[in-house]
């Protein structure tokens, strides 16, 4: 019966499947999670695909559902967690820059960003990746505008923080 | 924003902007196999299953044990759904109601407050067991075996809620499921049902503590226990505002003894009960206990200096007075260096300090706060010297202590004259310098000898205000 409209996603699937898989990757802690979170998403596609209307970027529109999923994911789990790093927003690091960043592959700085605590990696591949503005992110998240801010500043120390660890050019700070 | 940050931004959003990567093979697979299962009418299965099962159960009742244990093979017309599984909002529904029916699981997630969140499951038998390990199949049996020769009247089903329930606010939804026909609701202690004789009832009480539902009728009687808890009180916290335009602020609660607090949004509430490292602005606090009490609060954090301000205070700006320092800066864990100006410095948060020349000196006060320093000085801290110091002996000995009888005036001083009178009226000594001082000889340079002389200090102070002291001094050698 909805024949036509299973070619239709299935073809929508085979031409953006890596790209979303990327994203579901970037949300989430591990490949596990990112494949709950893309069959999901994709299931929400399929749902929602009659209410696409054509007036925006398909792209960006499964984008969007892949992205909530993610947030809804670990918020349904409760499993937002901000302990797992304890930065010193106050410290200072040492810039890092294009020569630090480029001794790392993608994976691997995917690696790094799946380190991050839940609500960093959030606000930061929203705010970063994905351009949200500090007020989109407030209301998907639910939180402040402030809360939003500081998240962000949180993640982008974490991340140097932990890219320097990797690199090993700062040795790991004791708590 | 620093420019390093937009940056780092870049730097990420280069690289992951248009990043790609392939997702395992057998996710089509699943995607659509879990689309297929949208087609087909789960919902309608979960009524007609509990309608199922009430027969189900009745015919457990007033019939064999066996028939049921058959039926329950035959009428549990979906597989035990595992957690992996079910990532459709559908399924993952069929799922959270199974949970309630059986509602063993204390992990599950508070239900909403519409739904029951304590149920009564009448059916004699855990389904799952039996679908899962048809080897207990035969031990289940037996059990069952036995517990039908009982009377039927006095049989006690197994309760499926086997963990204590919390309940906040003195209202809990009670839902009995099986065979209810003709029953009836009661409770250990005082408490108030919206309809005692229905299966499903609304219940108030202002009781704290432990009470014991029993849900029975002519056939079977379950009970279980809600635990009411004291209703959320209003948490003491208290707010410290960010410094040096960081995202420093900090918001501390009070929690009381045996509530453990956790954040309900993305702030996030640490181990110490504080939540940390937040720009100046509006937060809204979501918190929940254990016991579901929840919290809200708004609060606004403000961007605070680190020094406000300097302010003093002295009975009076003299040399040997202590002067009183403050700072309107109420921040806990930083430090203070002060400088008072004349080589002394402290670390205390109020200090005071004793000057012990006259002068004016530049008061200065650095706060630093992890790497965020301010200072902030007075220019002109005044310091007068006494009102007039003048000793009542010397020894003019050449000992070095206490040769000179010198007189200490008050800055400023215009006009000064000293004299010395023996004690039969000669005017033995005379001098017109404050910087001056008697050294114990006559005019002629000859040592006075000792025993008391009489002396008289006057002259004109910084604002022209004539001054004169007289009194005896006693010299000895």
């Amino acid at each position: 019966m909805n024949q036509n409209r299973k070619d239709i996603f299935s073809d929508l699937y085979k031409q953006y499947a890596k790209y979303m898989y990327a994203i579901c990757l970037r949300y989430t802690r591990n490949s596990e999670d990112a494949e709950d979170v893309m069959q999901e998403g994709f299931v929400k596609i399929y749902k929602a695909l009659e209410g696409f209307k054509g007036n925006s970027n398909i792209k960006t529109w499964m984008r969007s559902i892949m992205v909530n999923t993610a947030i809804n994911f670990y918020r349904h789990k409760q499993l937002l967690d901000f302990k797992s790093i304890d930065t010193d927003i106050t410290k200072e690091l040492g810039s890092v820059d294009e020569t630090v960043i480029n001794q790392l592959s993608t994976d691997e700085l995917l690696e790094v960003i799946n380190q991050l605590p839940d609500g960093y990696r959030m606000v930061f591949n929203m705010y970063v990746i994905e351009g949200y503005k500090h007020k989109e992110i407030a209301e998907l998240l639910n939180i402040s505008v402030g809360a939003s801010k500081s998240q962000l500043a949180k993640a982008r120390k974490s991340l140097q923080l932990l890219i320097e660890e990797k690199l090993g050019i700062t040795k790991a700070h004791a708590v | 924003m620093p420019s390093n940050d937009i940056d780092m931004d870049n730097l990420f959003k280069n690289r992951f902007e248009n990043f790609e990567h392939e997702p395992p093979e057998q996710m089509l697979e699943q995607v659509l196999a879990e689309v297929d299962k949208l087609n087909v009418p789960v919902h309608k299965s979960s009524p007609s299953l509990s309608k199922a099962w009430i027969y189900g159960v009745s015919a457990v009742v007033l019939l064999a044990v066996v028939a049921t244990i058959v039926f329950n093979i035959i009428g549990n017309d979906n597989p035990t759904p595992t957690i992996r599984l079910t990532h459709s909002p559908k399924t993952t529904e069929v799922l959270e109601v199974k949970k309630t029916i059986t509602a063993a699981d204390h992990h599950t997630k508070p239900t909403h407050t519409a739904e029951p969140i304590a149920v009564v499951d009448s059916k004699p038998k855990k389904q799952e067991s039996i679908v899962k390990q048809e080897t207990k199949q035969a031990y289940k049996q037996k059990q069952d075996v036995e517990n039908n020769n009982k009377t039927e009247s006095t049989r006690t089903y197994n309760v499926d809620i086997k963990s204590e329930r919390y309940t906040c606010n003195g209202q809990v939804a009670l839902k009995a499921e099986g065979y209810t026909n003709n029953g009836q609701w009661t409770a250990s202690e005082s408490v108030q049902f919206s309809r005692a004789d229905n299966p499903v009832c609304e219940v108030y009480t202002n009781y704290v503590g432990r009470v014991l539902f029993t849900y029975s009728n002519a056939f079977c009687s379950d009970t279980f226990s809600v635990y009411f808890v004291e209703p959320s009180t209003q948490l003491s916290y208290k707010l410290y505002d960010a410094t040096c335009g960081k995202a420093n602020a900090q918001i501390a609660f009070d929690v009381p003894k045996g509530r453990r607090l956790v954040s309900e949004n993305m702030l996030v509430l640490n181990e110490n009960n504080k939540i940390t490292a937040l720009e100046a602005g509006e937060y809204k606090l979501e918190l929940k206990d254990q016991y579901q009490c929840s919290y809200t609060y708004v609060v606004n954090l403000r961007q605070n200096n680190l020094v406000s301000g300097i302010t003093h205070d002295a009975l009076d700006y003299t040399v040997d007075y202590p002067i009183y320092f403050k700072n309107n800066t109420d921040i806990e864990e930083a430090t203070y260096l002060w400088d008072f100006g004349d080589g002394t410095q402290s670390f205390l948060a109020k200090p005071e300090h004793v000057y012990k020349t006259p002068g004016t000196y530049k008061v200065s006060l650095e706060i630093t706060q992890g790497d965020c320093t301010t200072s902030t000085s007075i220019q002109s801290l005044r310091i007068k010297d006494r009102p007039m110091a003048i000793p009542n002996i010397f020894t003019p000995n050449n000992d070095g202590e206490n040769d000179l009888f010198s007189i200490s005036v008050p800055e400023g001083t215009k006009v000064f004259n000293g004299m010395i009178y023996s004690n039969n009226g000669q005017l033995v000594y005379k001098w017109n310098d404050p910087d001056e001082a008697w050294d114990g000889r006559w005019y002629n340079g000859q040592e006075a000898a000792e025993g008391t002389y009489y002396y008289i200090i006057k002259g004109k102070d910084v604002k022209g205000k004539t001054f004169e002291y007289k009194s005896f001094l006693e010299l000895r050698r």
